[in-house]
């Protein structure tokens, strides 16, 4: 469970540090949008996974991020997110627990959700104060839009 | 992540994010966030239990009809694994896998105890493959044998170049280190006694011969000229807290 006090204190102070770096932003945007039952879901992941095939994530963190077809089968999902310090044993036995691209597609044959975006997207999240991501992030917010995304689920990892 | 969220807001799209580290997210404060009391690296609480998954995706997605924010929830349940008592009192893994004596030193010597190794867990590897559908092994483009041998090679002088023309010696040597820490994890998933992701760590750090080498790889690349390798050795190949 992670809660910060019941973490080792080299985890917690590790966390406590990043935070101090982490950014106080100005404005609180909020867009509204249909009822969740018509909207169009896709993910944006920190996690560090995509396609087997694809570039891994550089042991120098950068901002780059990997585009991930929502027709790609499980099997192909593989992770090279450079942190160790996190469980891999639950990616490495159900993509979902990450990147739960099964329960958004049982969400949309249920009428949950509307539909689910033909593309997601990944980071590798170690890149950090988190603003290093403000330049993608805009650039990935018009990539959504001409998929007609209007929800954005953020996981991390 | 939160970061995003803002971002991804100020450009006109709704986000709702899952949140695994709440002093985090109450600093940077994005749009929506569902704190989860989850382990680092299972967002979505609990491998193979869709139901659960199903809960904590729901609970995230809802925030998108909340009329105002920034909104920072939590979700009222732990995940089910921890809260499971494990079949067994630490997980032991019945292969009788040949760690070295703390005397045994060589390149060579630590190739062929890892080879060994490697082959005697490959039965529950293959056995991994066909319960799980998958293996996320493959990262290095090795084969597993060959990222083993390849890792090893590392301890000796003077230290192989890259086998990838378009990558860094250290780049090559994490990927191949993350494969064998990958197959290491599946196969001990497909064992008897369910054993949990802890119990997985502790067995691979305390009682493999990979994870020897990896802690030997560590002190290696802290000395290395290299500062690709200083960095793996400082913090990407061993996790906080590992110690022999």
């Amino acid at each position: 469970m992670v809660r910060l006090a019941d973490l080792p204190e080299w985890e917690r102070e590790h966390l406590l540090e990043k935070g101090r770096e982490a950014p106080r932003f100005m404005s609180r945007p909020w867009v509204r949008g249909p009822e969740l039952n018509k909207r169009r879901v896709a993910i944006v992941t920190t996690s560090g996974v995509h396609r087997r095939g694809d570039r891994a994530f550089s042991l120098v963190p950068d901002t780059d991020y990997r585009v991930i077809p929502g027709d790609t089968p499980a099997d192909e999902l593989v992770m090279s997110h450079i942190s160790v310090n996190f469980d891999r044993t639950g990616f490495q036995q159900d993509v979902n627990v990450v990147f739960p691209i099964d329960r958004l597609k049982e969400l949309v044959r249920d009428a949950v959700i509307a539909s689910v975006a033909d593309f997601h997207y990944a980071f590798m999240g170690a890149a950090w104060p988190p603003t290093r991501f403000g330049a993608k992030a805009r650039e990935l917010a018009g990539l959504l839009k001409r998929d007609r995304v209007d929800a954005v689920l953020l996981t991390p990892v | 992540m939160g970061a995003l969220g803002h971002y991804l807001e100020e450009e006109g799209l709704a986000t709702t994010q899952i949140s695994l580290v709440r002093e985090h997210t109450e600093l940077i404060q994005p749009p929506r966030a569902l704190w989860v009391p989850f382990m680092l690296g299972r967002p979505f609480g609990a491998p193979n239990d869709p139901e659960f998954q199903r809960k904590v995706l729901i609970a995230a997605l809802r925030l998108l009809e909340v009329e105002s924010g920034p909104v920072l929830q939590d979700f009222p349940k732990d995940a089910p694994a921890t809260l499971e008592t494990s079949d067994m009192e630490g997980f032991a893994c019945p292969v009788n896998l040949s760690r070295p004596n703390p005397d045994s030193s060589g390149e060579m010597d630590m190739t062929q105890l890892l080879l060994d190794e490697v082959a005697q867990l490959l039965p529950w590897h293959d056995l991994a493959i066909k319960r799980l559908g998958r293996s996320t092994v493959g990262i290095s483009g090795r084969s597993i044998e060959e990222a083993a041998r390849y890792v090893t090679s590392h301890l000796g002088e003077p230290p192989p170049p890259s086998y990838d023309a378009g990558m860094s010696a250290a780049e090559t040597l994490k990927r191949a280190c993350d494969d064998l820490k990958a197959f290491y994890h599946e196969a001990a998933v497909a064992q008897p006694g369910n054993p949990t992701g802890d119990e997985i760590q502790k067995w691979f750090w305390k009682q493999t011969t990979a994870g020897r080498v990896f802690l030997d790889l560590r002190d290696i690349c802290r000395k290395r000229a290299d500062p690709g390798m200083q960095a793996l050795g400082r913090s990407v190949l061993v996790p906080r807290g590992v110690e022999r």
